[in-house]
């Protein structure tokens, strides 16, 4: 095990992909000399060379296009694109054409093309670099949606997206970039996607959240374990499309209490979809309505103080507890 | 790479990549007697339209073709055999959507459907001039470009019509067809997204050191696309072994080039990406032939893309059953006067090519389509619960979703 932050155990991720399958590469825009916009493959230009590490022209829709087209016919491209908010540039290549090719040709090809992207509020980036669109995805059928919040999480299991036979979009929070955690270091270790994680054992509530989200909900477990004596178990379901519903279940089933949590604004999130479910299967177990954490009904704002107002923090997981603990402080 | 601009070379002297004389983007031309406007054509706004029926005009005066000395095209070692096999490949792709035709209306055809008649001299040229490993990657109008590579059309047939012997299993139909068997990567329901996807495939091939190469079909509907702007320049970048063939029927579903395109001369785009561009008369089938062997070599022997405009004209409406309602008086029969299966028909003639081997040869596709529609007719549908199949590579998937 070694040490390593995110962004390292993310570069760690593809550099053994790398290593290990010729059939990998890696493309995006200044991912080469530059090392990407967030640092994250720094580095990997020197290992791998030019063909292997390659700088596209900003042009999403080719990249992923590309991408896409030379999955179906030998390649297991990686793809980076800049920030969440740009994969609406590519959408018609991610969500009309790779999520849609198999299924189309009636299985006669198999797309394993791993996109990741990164983003995040928090950083005064303003409305259109700063969104977390996962919702977007998790809708299609055909995708598969992967964002871990731990470091090891984030190694195995984008090692696992580029080794799974689909489209996987690899979403990663900018905040988590710099959380240090420890990290494997076989490189035939693999991550299973589609297996959730208790990040933290509670009695009281079920707090289910991913992406940046578990850190403040680690944060808000100890402030209410301090100050009202609630006991939260956080759960990281890692993968939110194949989702393990089943971590959920058992976990509401035991505290009775659930609250989901994402930085993705609320109305008509992947919060709502957990929620349904939840409420769905687990109905008899629960003793409150089952709460929502994530933005308010705004664009990401540019100023400090207006950022703050909009994207929630430990402090909305804490009052959604205490909401369904039916807790006052 | 590629600082200087190698736009609109020609290849008069040296066709296979050779130092081409760089000729400066002509002007366009409208009205300089080079391609007549008929007055016919005259739009609302009162701009002219482009000529219709001037494709071989155009490309003579704004493009290159590829011309050789006397007895070196490549078509000139074409045994009468394969002459024959090219005008079979033309006669099946129409006789194959005379009866989707048909069928569409006779109730047994799901759907709707884009069929490309007039337009089977590029399918055949290209489809003939590609080797068996090379890539295709086609467009909503598709039937005739995946029936060149060679593809059994009693599986195509079926799958126009929804059956489970159908060559996506009845899951793609007319616009979402493909046969990898025949590397024929599909049909695309999203204009201009081929273009991009082919870029990767030939990504791929230069990866992969396999030699072959992709081929992106699109039309001057999709030239005004974005994806197609950025497959191209990704692929100059990055020195792909691809083809970017524009089909130009001049239509747009309903809407005229002229009224879309703000150029007369689509091989001026090539000039964008300092791309090599070739002009070529669509409906000459062994002048496509010729201009896709000269660019798949270039492209294979690692050149670089190549793009190549192909004039055509389309004799159908956009979809079957379309009024056509937009197109000026007299224009589709005039059109009809260079379609392009009786022009290679008379040419094979005068070439002695005995006319008892064309009369079996359509006798043949005859019956061979006869027989792949009534086999179609009678294959069962997909089971229902097939619909939940291919949805990942995975099946049964492993997530909620289809558990509810």
């Amino acid at each position: 095990m070694a040490q390593m932050t995110y962004r390292e155990a993310v570069r760690t991720a593809m550099a053994e992909e790398l290593r290990r399958d010729g059939r990998v590469l890696f493309m995006g825009e200044d991912i080469a000399d530059m090392g990407g916009s967030q640092g994250v493959s720094k580095g990997m230009l020197a290992e791998f060379g030019p063909e292997r590490i390659r700088n596209t022209p900003i042009s999403e829709e080719a990249i992923v296009g590309a991408a896409v087209g030379a999955a179906m016919s030998g390649l297991r491209p990686v793809v980076e694109i800049m920030y969440m908010d740009f994969t609406s540039m590519a959408m018609d290549p991610i969500v009309g054409q790779a999520a849609k090719w198999r299924y189309m040709t009636g299985g006669q090809v198999t797309i394993p093309v791993t996109i990741r992207t990164q983003g995040g509020a928090g950083w005064q980036s303003g409305s259109q670099h700063a969104s977390m669109l996962e919702n977007w995805f998790t809708h299609i059928p055909g995708l598969k949606v992967v964002m871990p919040s731990q470091p090891d999480d984030a190694r195995l299991l984008l090692k696992a997206a580029i080794r799974d036979e689909n489209p996987v979009l690899f979403v990663e929070h900018r905040d988590c970039y710099p959380r240090k955690g420890e990290v494997g270091e076989d490189p035939e270790e693999v991550g299973e996607l589609g297996v959730g994680r208790v990040l933290r054992e509670g009695s009281d509530c079920t707090v289910v959240c991913w992406g940046g989200m578990p850190w403040l909900a680690l944060e808000a477990a100890e402030t209410l374990e301090q100050e009202d004596g609630i006991s939260l178990e956080v759960i990281d379901p890692r993968t939110l499309q194949p989702l393990d519903l089943g971590i959920i279940l058992e976990s509401v089933r035991k505290t009775n209490r659930c609250v989901v949590a994402h930085e993705a604004v609320t109305f008509g999130g992947f919060g709502a979809e957990v929620a349904a479910l939840v409420q769905e299967h687990a109905f008899d177990h629960l003793d409150a309505p089952v709460l929502r954490v994530g933005e308010k009904w705004a664009p990401v704002p540019f100023a400090p103080v207006l950022e703050a107002h909009v994207v929630p923090g430990a402090q909305q997981i804490i009052d959604a507890v205490r909401s369904v603990a039916y807790a006052t402080a | 790479m590629a600082a200087t601009p190698r736009a609109r070379t020609t290849t008069k002297a040296a066709p296979t990549g050779g130092k081409a004389s760089a000729k400066k983007a002509t002007p366009t031309k409208r009205g300089s007697g080079k391609a007549p406007v008929d007055d016919h054509a005259k739009s609302a706004s009162g701009r002219k339209s482009i000529d219709d029926t001037a494709g071989r005009a155009a490309a003579a005066a704004y493009g290159e073709q590829v011309s050789f000395a006397r007895g070196k095209r490549p078509s000139d070692k074409l045994s009468k055999a394969e002459l024959v096999q090219m005008y079979r490949t033309m006669v099946l792709a129409r006789r194959f959507e005379e009866l989707v035709i048909d069928q569409y209306r006779e109730g047994n055809l799901p759907g709707f459907v884009h069929v490309a008649i007039g337009q089977e001299a590029i399918a055949s040229g290209v489809g003939h001039a590609l080797g068996d490993d090379d890539f295709i990657g086609s467009t909503h109008r598709a039937h005739a470009h995946i029936i060149a590579r060679g593809s059994n059309v009693e599986h195509l047939m079926a799958e126009m019509m929804g059956r489970i012997t159908g060559v996506c299993q009845g899951k793609g139909g007319s616009m979402h067809m493909a046969d990898m068997s025949r590397n024929v990567v599909g049909a695309n329901g999203v204009v201009g997204s081929g273009a991009p996807m082919m870029t990767g495939v030939a990504l791929a091939q230069k990866e992969l050191k396999t030699g072959n190469v992709a081929v992106a079909f699109y039309g001057d509907g999709a030239s005004s696309q974005g994806n197609v702007h950025e497959g191209m320049n990704l692929a100059q970048i990055w020195q792909l072994p691809i083809l970017f063939i524009l089909e130009n029927n001049r239509y747009a579903e309903s809407t005229p080039t002229w009224q879309t395109v703000p150029v007369d001369d689509l091989t001026v785009r090539g000039a964008a990406f300092g791309m090599k561009t070739f002009a070529v008369d669509g409906n000459d089938v062994l002048a496509v032939y010729d201009t896709t062997a000269v660019a798949a070599e270039y492209a294979r022997a690692g050149n670089g893309p190549v793009y190549i405009v192909a004039e055509t004209k389309r004799l159908s409406g956009h979809y079957v059953g379309d009024a056509e309602v937009y197109r000026p008086k007299g224009e589709a029969k005039a059109a009809r006067q260079t379609d392009p299966i009786p022009a290679f028909r008379a040419q094979l003639l005068e070439r002695k090519v005995p006319e008892r081997d064309l009369k079996a040869v359509e006798a043949e596709v005859e019956e061979t389509m006869e027989r792949a529609v009534e086999a179609a007719l009678a294959a069962d549908f997909p089971p229902a619960e097939d619909a939940m199949k291919h949805v990942y590579a995975e099946y049964p998937y492993p997530g909620p979703v289809l558990g509810l």
